[in-house]
């Protein structure tokens, strides 16, 4: 299972999200996982169910912050 | 990302699956909520409702399920403090949602789940919206008691399934089909193996063709139990307090034993064997050249469980366990653990039963130093690498007296059932201060294993009638063979060769009902007995069967003693 981690930024309102085997993508805080993936793989985006923040489970509307 | 392929994806998707048949059901009916977590391969939910549902019922709520996926409803997750869910609750009636949250830390913040008007108390996660629920169908109705208390109100459940593709959820019915008709209950009433009563809950009565089978199974296990080298015993089924304190069944296990007063002092009926056999071992004094010490018992034991977990002979209250303790040198567990494998594979193999393998090590809590545990779980991987066998390791799954290698067996339908087991256990001999006299003539502590084959042999017999579907293999079979004479006159033929069988040992029965042949076949099919031997004027003239097998269909004459010559091979290596 892929696992996706979100790391802080200096800049208040962007955040870099990094998808295991899909990399890293600079996002705007409070944009959701859903919001997210669309950016990096349609295929992903309609497939994922639910996704892990740094090891927790949490629903796809969450906000990446 | 958790997609369906992943190991936690059907369980996030089917558990919105339960949500929105909650809120179709919310929508139709006057009901209260339960719990409605997924399942293995489903989901369920339990209700309260007003007036008792029907089966029939169960389209109109799909249906209804059906108008809330196409309504594409957002699923957002809201957050609430203790109080304010309590009076969520209160408001909306849902008292069963009230009592878990009662329970839950004053200070901890609560999350629910809404999608459109419907609202529900859940960690989640779940699917973004009601529209990306693809293929789902209710499955059966249930009755269970509000946290499986028999005190406690009888709530409905609802089983269902739910799968992203229509395919899958056809394939995953198909063999839920398949399942149904080799339902060990159903065969077994059909071929009049066993039965359950009321009487007796959890408690299996054997009928005569049930008692054949599992005589055959007992008989098997005792040969080549006997070749292996073990000695069989039988200790008593009702023991005095004292050994079950002993044992530490007393303080650990009480709630799923049962009890009785005997002479005014306490006893209980066993629940596992372990115990009586330890106190066969200390009846005598014990030499390292004794070692290898095999000690098999079939016993019967008897466990509570609870009314609602209850299932047919796959799970019951009272069980025969194919045990065996073996007693032994420390430097002698890698060549017994071999040998145990071997033995069971041998088992395995003559059943046409795939198996995986399963290496459990040390739990948090549990007994024995860290070497002990250390020495015992490297000797138990050796063993496996040793024999080239393919295991996963489940970490931290161990009993908490020693590793174990399960056998989990695969049946016809690619389900998996665990069975067979090999556990070292470190607590039995230290408990009972076990000892056998070393080469140096002081006294040590042996080393032991505990082990079972067929596990229960309830359970295992279950699983042979699932995967036969009941069309047992002739060493089996309650009845290997039917005569069925043509007409009247041809009776006293039959007859003899009815004798003839018998005399040699054939589970035979003769058919000299007045009805017609074809009649009679079709009976003996659907009984799936293997061989019926048609008797004529040509069969009588030339001493000959017609023989009938229940799958190749007609093979045509056979001389009687050529028949019966095949057929005792065919026994002898336990053909398929």
């Amino acid at each position: 299972m892929t696992e996706m981690t979100g790391t802080d930024q200096s800049d208040q309102k962007l955040v870099n999200a990094h998808i295991f085997g899909f990399g890293t993508k600079q996002v705007r805080r409070g944009t959701t996982i859903h919001e997210l993936l669309g950016e990096v793989s349609k295929k992903l985006q309609k497939e994922a169910l639910a996704a892990r923040i740094n090891g927790k489970k949490v629903d796809l509307t969450h906000p990446v912050d | 990302m958790i997609t369906f392929d992943d190991s936690e994806g059907p369980d996030v998707y089917r558990h919105t699956a339960s949500h929105v048949m909650a809120q179709a059901v919310k929508r139709l009916y006057d009901a209260r909520l339960g719990i409605g977590p997924s399942i293995k391969d489903g989901f369920y939910y339990d209700f309260q409702f007003e007036q008792p549902l029907t089966l029939e019922e169960l389209e109109k709520i799909e249906k209804q399920m059906k108008e809330i996926v196409e309504e594409n409803l957002p699923i957002q997750r809201i957050e609430m403090t203790r109080d304010e869910a309590l009076e969520y609750c209160r408001q909306h009636n849902e008292d069963f949602k009230y009592e878990l949250i009662s329970e839950l830390d004053e200070n901890e913040q609560i999350s629910f789940y809404r999608q459109g008007e419907f609202m529900d108390l859940c960690t989640g996660p779940h699917l973004a919206s009601t529209g990306q629920l693809k293929a789902f169908k209710l499955l059966s109705l249930a009755g269970a008691y509000w946290r499986g208390d028999e005190n406690k109100p009888m709530l409905q459940r609802i089983y269902g399934t739910a799968f992203p593709k229509k395919k899958m959820l056809e394939e995953y019915l198909q063999r839920m089909e398949e399942a149904r008709k080799r339902d060990h209950r159903k065969i077994g009433r059909e071929l009049d193996l066993f039965s359950f009563h009321d009487e007796g809950p959890g408690f299996p009565f054997y009928h005569p063709k049930g008692m054949v089978i599992r005589r055959e199974l007992e008989n098997f296990w005792r040969d080549e139990h006997r070749k292996a080298g073990y000695h069989e015993v039988e200790t008593p089924i009702v023991l005095n307090r004292s050994l079950w304190e002993q044992s530490g069944h007393w303080d650990h296990y009480q709630e799923n034993m049962y009890f009785t007063r005997i002479d005014e002092q306490d006893f209980a009926i066993k629940p596992m064997n372990c115990p009586g056999s330890m106190l066969v071992y200390k009846m005598g004094m014990h030499s390292y050249r004794d070692f290898p010490l095999r000690v098999a018992e079939m016993g019967l034991v008897h466990r509570h469980e609870k009314s609602g977990t209850l299932h047919g002979l796959m799970r019951v209250r009272s069980f025969t366990q194919d045990d065996a303790h073996i007693f032994m040198l420390p430097e002698q567990i890698e060549d017994e653990v071999e040998k145990v494998i071997d033995l069971v594979d041998h088992f395995y193999q003559v059943f046409g039963f795939k198996y995986h393998v399963e290496l459990s090590t040390r739990p948090e809590k549990s007994m024995g130093s860290e070497a002990m545990w250390e020495k015992a779980t490297r000797a138990l991987e050796t063993v496996l690498i040793k024999k080239e066998i393919t295991f996963t390791v489940n970490e931290g799954d161990g009993a908490f007296y020693g590793p174990k290698i399960d056998f989990h067996l695969e049946d016809c339908l690619g389900r998996t059932w665990q069975c067979g087991t090999i556990q070292l256990d470190f607590q039995m001999p230290e408990k009972f201060d076990l000892t056998y006299i070393g080469p140096d003539g002081q006294k040590h502590r042996p080393a032991m294993i505990h082990r079972v084959v067929y596990g229960a042999m309830e359970r295992f017999f279950a699983l042979l009638i699932e995967h036969y579907a009941g069309a047992f293999p002739i060493w089996l079979a309650p009845v290997q063979v039917v005569i069925v004479p043509i007409t009247e006159r041809h009776q006293e033929y039959a007859r003899a060769v009815f004798q003839r069988l018998w005399e040699e040992g054939i589970r035979v029965e003769l058919d000299d009902r007045n009805e017609k042949v074809g009649f009679k076949i079709r009976e003996a099919q659907v009984k799936k007995v293997p061989y019926m031997l048609v008797t004529g004027d040509k069969e009588e003239e030339t001493n000959t069967v017609a023989v009938r097998h229940r799958q190749e269909g007609d093979l045509g004459l056979s001389a009687l003693e050529s028949f019966l010559h095949d057929l005792k091979e065919k026994i002898q290596v336990k053909a398929n």
